[in-house]
């Protein structure tokens, strides 16, 4: 199964440590592969590392895209978890 | 910023001494004291216990054994970082749950947000190149890691 979803970065200082940690986090208890694309590069959302090279500054389209049983779920958590601003403002 | 830039040969510490997460910030926060552009003021215990505090309220150890740990001062004129490898891998509380032996420490002023992001970035690119956290691991001192870091971070001449 696969599924995706438009997500924009909305808290001021952006997709940093902490909040990439947090999808990283939020991505590994989902079985399905997870990507993150950004102007077309996708990077692998349980990987902290890759999440940090997109430089995700408030803002920024992002596409979660994700391949797997639980495909819908996981794209539904990390989505809902961007679009709230990581509970930053 | 290059990675280079940002981590001179002096803030290299190939073999950290210290066997926990405050000592090994210290050495680290210690490396940094008498670089360039920062005070002969910085004050090693406050900047540790900025970092440390920024720990608590989320690790900076981002999986793979590696730890991105930074902070404010008000003694540093530009951002400046520092690269400490340990040999036996430190508890660090890390995302992955992994001990973590290779710490990229950036410091920086206060309201320099977006440098302190750039440096961030700059790092996280080698970092992502493949291999690069193999070859740190087994470079052989301090002259190594500065040319493993230069290497990574010059564009491919085809």
């Amino acid at each position: 199964m696969e599924s995706e979803k438009i997500v924009r970065i909305r808290n001021k200082m952006g997709m940093h440590v902490r909040p990439a940690t947090a999808v990283a986090d939020t991505a590994r208890r989902f079985a399905a592969s997870i990507q993150i694309v950004k102007d077309g590069q996708p990077v692998d959302a349980k990987s902290c590392i890759e999440l940090l090279t997109l430089a995700a500054v408030q803002g920024t389209e992002l596409l979660v895209r994700a391949q797997g049983t639980d495909a819908p779920s996981a794209v539904d958590a990390i989505s809902k978890l961007i679009d709230s601003g990581f509970g930053e403002k | 910023m290059k990675v280079s830039d940002l981590i001179p040969k002096k803030a290299i510490v190939p073999d950290l001494k210290a066997k926990d997460k405050r000592g090994v910030v210290a050495e680290l926060v210690k490396a940094v004291k008498g670089l360039q552009g920062a005070s002969a003021k910085l004050s090693v215990a406050d900047v540790t216990n900025a970092i440390l505090e920024r720990e608590r309220l989320g690790s900076t150890g981002i999986g793979r054994g590696v730890a991105v740990p930074h902070a404010k001062s008000r003694q540093l004129g530009k951002v400046v970082g520092a690269l400490g490898r340990s040999k036996s891998p430190i508890p660090f509380d890390a995302i992955d749950g992994e001990p973590v032996d290779l710490f990229f420490l950036i410091l920086s002023p206060e309201n320099a947000s977006d440098e302190y992001h750039q440096a961030l970035q700059s790092v996280m690119q080698v970092l992502k190149k493949g291999s690069i956290l193999s070859f740190l691991r087994n470079a052989k001192g301090t002259r190594d890691i500065e040319e493993i870091l230069r290497d990574a971070e010059e564009p491919i001449k085809v």
